[in-house]
């Protein structure tokens, strides 16, 4: 069979299924948000307020307590003062100060602890939480998890992947060209992409351009030896008369989003755009348009004296996750949506000469999703240096692997490492 | 080994071994060998994009457009629309987008409908001199294919940089459909007249084509 | 015979072009178009194509030069190495900032006063803080935000005891000179493009700033209050939210000495240090937050400075930042316009400068200096550019005339010491680690394994850091005498390799800043204690002789104009380019000319 036949095929069966709607769909939706930065796990998931070995845990002398609404202040030293690690009754988790409002949804979260990175490197650790690969060449060799995500369950949607600052990676060729995510620089950028005057043209004459150009775009494919290059622009010139109705953008405008969630904190000191991106994200959700919305939220990346702020950002962080997740039990929709929280990598158990923190080697993760075991953590570090501990440490391709194990997805398809851990699994 | 196997037979036999032609050695296994065209079609980088859009706006500089383009609601701001193009960030290392999205698309119709409607505000409604005339740079008369084919060469040269003779066959005839559909859509003159509108059209439809938007 | 064959490729093109032309070849003059004029062809440009005297090989020649084609190569190696730094690193040295806090004036009008916190005075009321106190105002001054109390006027007195009104540098061009009268108009935007204050900086037609911020002085004295060192519950002086600060070590011990103002040390331990002529040493923010509006500052110039696509007041941080990526920028395009050695790359001493650049160099690169180091002795650091080497005329508004600097100083060393390499890349290891992958292709993957905890410091030995460390630690030694997220040098003869005294428990505050002490040596030195002395200028070399370095270029330029990887079938043609590359001088513009002539590319983006 000729490459060109082949690949018509190939294309063909891509598209067969129609683009939105019709198709049964698996009526998930996901939520991917990279804590970009490297987060301070002794602050909320993995909890120290002891001097032991390396760790020299947040305290007075390097923290701004001001509206920190989990610190309980314990003696550290004489003149210091600690924090006193939330220990709940009914979930065997513990959890630090930063955890903030989402200590109210404890029974509702799977974190896992000792993720071992093997890097301190920003981009790498990034890669590597998102794709479970390292970097190669500066390049991610593999897809990261939103996209293979969207490829398996999403592309039927308008919208399969919307990726607002979020590390997507879309690797190879056998992908459905629809999955490839749509990198926007933040949420409000979308609806001023979608707006068309009514002064010139109208919707008919769009529709015209848009049939001619799809028309254009498989003419050119037929006689293309690398056919799926058009074949992907006719699809995605196919699929904008819907974005383009009024209906979306006027939706989508950042007015528009606070207005029909107010409860999310849009003017926080460090995450209000991350407000934005959790608005968008339950908006469309609730419109069925997407299936995938990744974002970033940033501002953790702590090497001085900016240390003293870190536990308000994780609680800024949190707060905004705590918050969408309300809005989406709200909107009938928690039961099956699921979300996954990484960062870089973690901090150093030390504070260094700037009175910061520094980029270390460990992790964690959290996940909120009813197809995982709930009120429970996984993994776990040593209590003198903060490394990943056990036999074998748990790594961010194990918890990608058991996270599309989780949805029935081959994680070989995407993985080259990671082992499912079932018992994480519900 | 073969044929020092023979020329040892031919010295210990008596007499001439013939020699014949080889036989073709038997298979052990197949190997592929990927003989694919290894090149592909990629999107053009949006700087280029955006340099070669500045200079269909007559040359103006960035901020320039931005305010001629906003009457009308035709246009935002660049910051609104440069990284849905693709544009790398490298203050927080966002990467370059090489491939494109129904986002990307959706954004470079924007651009193409405000720089297809101010080109026939400037250039056809007040009847710019021809030789000031960026991209209507022809007599718009369209009653008839081969009247419409001569404009539609310059748009075509323009957008997707080589004469329409070198186009399939019936490209110009699909998009005079399109210029007729759009005419006939716009009877009355508002703000363009009808011609104005659907040559509009098909400049934005040009300036949209796969061929325009990939290298 | 290999010359001839070399420019076959070009014979061939310029045969085809006197015969009919045909789709490829439209596609291929609009390919070459795209990547050499950075645009595609005009309906001109066409036409003279199609004309059967056209020459493509001499079109070529003449496109593989200019703005557009540096451009292209520059794109490059800006996606490789990514020099703009974004909010993550903020650049709001106390000295640097004058913010402004708003008093009602003896009139009973708003009165703007600019100030810099921090600034050193001998009242113990204000000292390190607003010149105008309680008393005078009738509103406290909290840190980074706005007075708040029931203000009311301030006495003419305090006014002119305290005060003073400067003819500032961003309101007048001339401000050097005894009686500025050129001030900020309309014609300004046509002689200073790309300068435009805050609107909040114009609100008032002049500026009044505390008198010790006036001060023109390049050196003080260093200054000791003998205030004795403020404790937790002490009474605080006036009506202050803050204690005053204490007299440093170095204070005391170097009391009256002579002292830079062009410094941070300066700033800390003396009265007399102000902001220079025309508040020259310093940025003006329109507030007294951390970060304060200064200037319109574009986010997006993907097609250079001077066609921005947004014009938005920014904070005043993103003002030097703006400069620094650009300065690189600059330097790249340079070295591709002029077809230079590409090496110069990492081992040129020169750069360009415009006038907020200058500024920053003659001024500014001081401030993060010295912390600690005061206390080791090292009180005036050694300069990141030669202020001599600094062109005279550049005023700080001129953002668009770029003048030459020959030679920075012995330290430089291409982008390897250029501020936005230092602070995008702010750790030794990141400096060491990215030079890695975008010079000579290489990167460093990790080993799937355990890492177990352990005390060894060394990371060469350390198991499950050592396979990359082994490499990455002596790479980053080259970076021992610059500071960390910072340019300041640490000169040997302030700082030596080992330090007797920053052995033991006794050890002064400073050594723990700059000296490791487990291996009791410079910090990041320890892998390679050589190849500190050597500095980046030893790096770049150590870059540049690698057998890598070569074919990591031709790769990623080739990569770039195909659009794709290179394959194991590219190989031989990869080897030839290199050579061609070597032999050319390490000069972009054959490789390029060998590339765009090529059956690979020609044939990279025909869709038949």
């Amino acid at each position: 069979m000729k490459r060109r036949t082949f690949l018509q095929l190939l294309g063909a069966s891509a598209l067969s299924r129609p683009l939105w709607g019709a198709v049964k769909h698996t009526e998930q939706y996901f939520i991917f948000i990279h804590a970009a930065g490297g987060w301070d796990v002794t602050l909320w998931a993995d909890p120290r307020n002891e001097r032991k070995g390396l760790v020299e845990p947040a305290s007075t002398d390097n923290t701004d307590l001001t509206a920190l609404t989990h610190w309980k202040k314990v003696a550290l030293d004489s003149d210091t003062d600690t924090f006193e690690i939330l220990a709940p009754s009914d979930v065997p988790m513990t959890f630090g100060p930063g955890i903030g409002d989402l200590y109210d949804l404890r029974d509702r979260l799977t974190i896992v602890n000792g993720l071992a990175m093997n890097t301190v490197s920003h981009p790498d650790g990034t890669c590597f939480s998102a794709t479970g690969r390292h970097l190669a060449g500066g390049r991610a060799p593999a897809s990261s998890i939103d996209v293979a995500i969207a490829n398996e369950l999403g592309v039927s949607q308008l919208l399969p992947d919307v990726s607002i600052q979020f590390p997507s990676a879309y690797i190879g060729d056998s992908l459905d060209r629809r999955a490839i995510p749509l990198r926007v620089p933040s949420a409000a950028t979308i609806a001023k992409s979608l707006a068309r005057s009514d002064a010139y043209f109208n919707d008919d004459d769009r529709a015209s351009i848009t049939a001619l150009l799809t028309d254009e775009a498989h003419a050119l494919a037929k006689h293309s030896a690398f056919p799926e290059t058009y074949e992907r622009l006719a699809a995605q010139e196919s699929a904008l008369p819907k974005l383009l109705g009024n209906e979306l953008k006027a939706a989508f405008t950042p007015q528009a989003l606070m207005a029909a969630y107010p409860q999310l904190d849009y003017k926080a000191k460090t995450l209000g755009q991350g407000a934005l991106g959790a608005a968008f994200a339950v908006e469309a959700m609730k419109r069925n348009l997407v299936r995938v919305v990744s974002f970033a939220l940033g501002g953790l990346d702590t090497h001085n004296q900016n240390y003293k702020f870190h536990a308000h950002t994780q609680q800024e962080l949190f707060g905004t996750i705590a918050t969408m997740v309300k809005l989406l039990d709200d909107a009938k929709l928690s039961d099956r949506t699921h979300i996954l929280v990484f960062s870089d990598f973690c901090r150093t158990p030390q504070i260094n000469l700037a009175g910061g923190r520094d980029h270390y080697p460990n992790n964690s993760a959290l996940v909120i999703s009813p197809r995982f075991k709930r009120g429970r953590v996984f993994g776990k570090t040593d209590h003198e240096q903060l490394l990943p501990a056990g036999d074998k440490p748990l790594s961010p391709p194990d918890l990608l692997a058991t996270f599309l194990a989780a949805f029935n997805i081959d994680p070989r398809r995407y993985l080259r490492d990671g082992d499912v851990i079932k018992d994480m699994l519900a | 080994m073969r044929a020092s196997a023979l020329v040892l037979l031919a010295a210990c036999g008596a007499g001439t071994v013939k020699p014949s032609a080889p036989a073709p050695l038997p298979a052990e296994h197949q190997v592929v060998l990927d003989t694919t065209p290894k090149e592909r079609r990629r999107m053009l980088p949006p700087e280029v994009y955006l340099r070669a859009y500045l200079g269909w706006f007559g040359g103006l500089a960035p901020l320039d457009v931005q305010n001629r383009a906003r009457p009308k609601g035709l246009f935002d701001a660049w910051e609104d629309y440069l990284s849905a193009l693709g544009l790398p960030d490298y203050k927080i290392d966002l990467p370059r987008q090489t491939q494109s999205n129904t986002l990307m698309l959706a954004t470079l119709g924007r651009l193409g409908e405000v720089l297809c409607v101010r080109a026939a505000e400037h250039d056809l409604h007040v009847k710019t001199p021809l030789d000031q005339r960026v991209v209507f740079a022809f007599d718009p008369k369209a009653g008839s294919l081969d009247e419409f084919s001569v404009g539609f060469d310059v748009l075509h040269r323009t957008f997707l940089g080589y004469p329409v003779r070198l186009a399939p066959a019936d490209r110009a005839q699909k998009f005079y459909a399109l210029f007729d559909e759009v005419r006939a859509r716009h009877k009355a003159k508002n703000p363009l007249s009808p011609d104005e509108t659907a040559w509009a059209a098909v400049c934005a439809a040009l300036v949209q084509h796969p061929e325009a938007e990939l290298y | 015979m290999v010359r001839w064959i070399r420019f076959l490729p070009v014979i061939a093109l310029v045969a085809t072009a006197r015969a009919e032309l045909t789709l490829p070849d439209f596609r291929y003059f609009r390919t070459l178009s795209i990547d050499l004029q950075g645009r595609p062809p005009t309906r001109d440009e066409l036409d003279a194509f199609e004309q059967s005297n056209f020459d493509l090989g001499a079109w070529i020649d003449t496109h593989t030069t200019g703005p557009a084609y540096a451009e292209r190569l520059e794109r490059i190696y800006m996606d490789l190495l990514r020099l703009d730094v974004g909010p993550t690193f903020q650049f709001v040295p106390n000295s640097l900032v004058l913010r402004r806090q708003q008093v009602m004036g003896p009139d009973g009008m708003p009165l703007y006063v600019y100030f810099r916190r921090g600034q050193r005075r001998v009242d113990p009321a204000t000292d390190g803080d607003f010149c105008l106190s309680f008393d005078d105002t009738g509103m406290d001054f909290p840190p980074n935000a706005a007075g708040v109390g029931t203000p009311r006027p301030v006495p003419q007195k305090s006014l002119d005891d305290k005060t003073v009104v400067v003819k500032a540098w961003w309101l007048f061009a001339d401000y050097r000179s005894p009686s500025p009268v050129d001030r900020i108009g309309p014609d300004w935007k046509r002689r200073f493009p790309g300068f435009e204050p805050a609107p909040g900086l114009l609100e008032d037609g002049s500026v009044r700033v505390c008198k010790e911020e006036a001060q023109t002085a390049e050196s003080g004295t260093v200054y000791v209050s003998g205030r004795p060192p403020f404790k937790k519950g002490d009474p605080l002086p006036g009506h202050r939210e803050t204690p005053p600060p204490n007299d440093s070590g170095f204070a005391r011990a170097n009391r009256g000495r002579a002292v830079s103002c062009l410094t941070g040390t300066g700033f800390q331990n003396s009265v007399d240090c102000g902001c220079g002529v025309g508040l020259e040493r310093c940025l003006p923010g329109a507030g007294p937050q951390f970060d304060p509006p200064g200037f319109f500052t574009p986010t997006h110039v993907p097609l250079g400075d001077a066609l921005p696509f947004d014009a938005n007041p920014k904070n005043v941080s993103e003002w030097p930042k703006l400069w620094w990526s650009q300065e690189a920028r600059r330097f790249l395009d340079k070295i591709f316009e002029e077809d230079r050695d590409f090496r110069e790359l990492l081992t040129s001493h020169a750069t360009e400068v415009n006038g907020p650049l200058a500024q920053f160099y003659r001024f500014m690169t001081g401030a993060t200096c010295c912390g600690s180091g005061a206390d080791a002795g090292y009180t005036e650091p050694e300069p990141l550019v030669d202020p001599g080497s600094l062109p005279q005329a550049l005023v700080p508004e001129d953002t668009a005339t770029w003048l030459p600097v020959a030679d920075r100083g012995p330290h430089a060393s291409g982008i390897l010491t250029m501020p936005i390499f230092l602070t995008k890349y702010g750790s030794r290891r990141a400096r060491a680690h990215v030079a890695y992958n975008a010079f000579l292709c290489k990167d460093f993957v990790a080993d799937t394994a355990r890492l177990a905890p352990s005390t060894e410091p060394d990371l060469t030995k350390r198991p499950g850091c050592s396979t990359c460390h082994q490499t990455l630690e002596p790479m980053a030694a080259y970076f021992t005498r610059i500071a960390e997220s910072d340019w300041t040098w640490l000169p040997a003869h302030v700082f030596p390799m080992e330090q007797a005294r920053c052995k033991g428990d006794k050890a002064p505050g400073f050594c723990k800043q700059v000296y490791d002490p487990a291996f009791n040596k410079l910090r990041s030195a320890y892998a390679a204690p050589s190849h500190a002395e050597a500095g980046p200028a030893g790096f770049a070399q150590d870059i540049i002789g690698a057998p890598e370095f070569a074919p990591c270029v031709v790769q990623n330029v080739a990569q770039s104009f195909l659009g794709r990887p290179l394959e194991p079938e590219d190989e031989p043609w990869k080897v030839e380019l290199t050579k061609l590359f070597v032999d050319g001088g390490y000069r972009m513009r054959p490789l390029v000319r060998a590339i765009v002539t090529s059956p690979r590319y020609k044939k990279g983006n025909d869709a038949r």
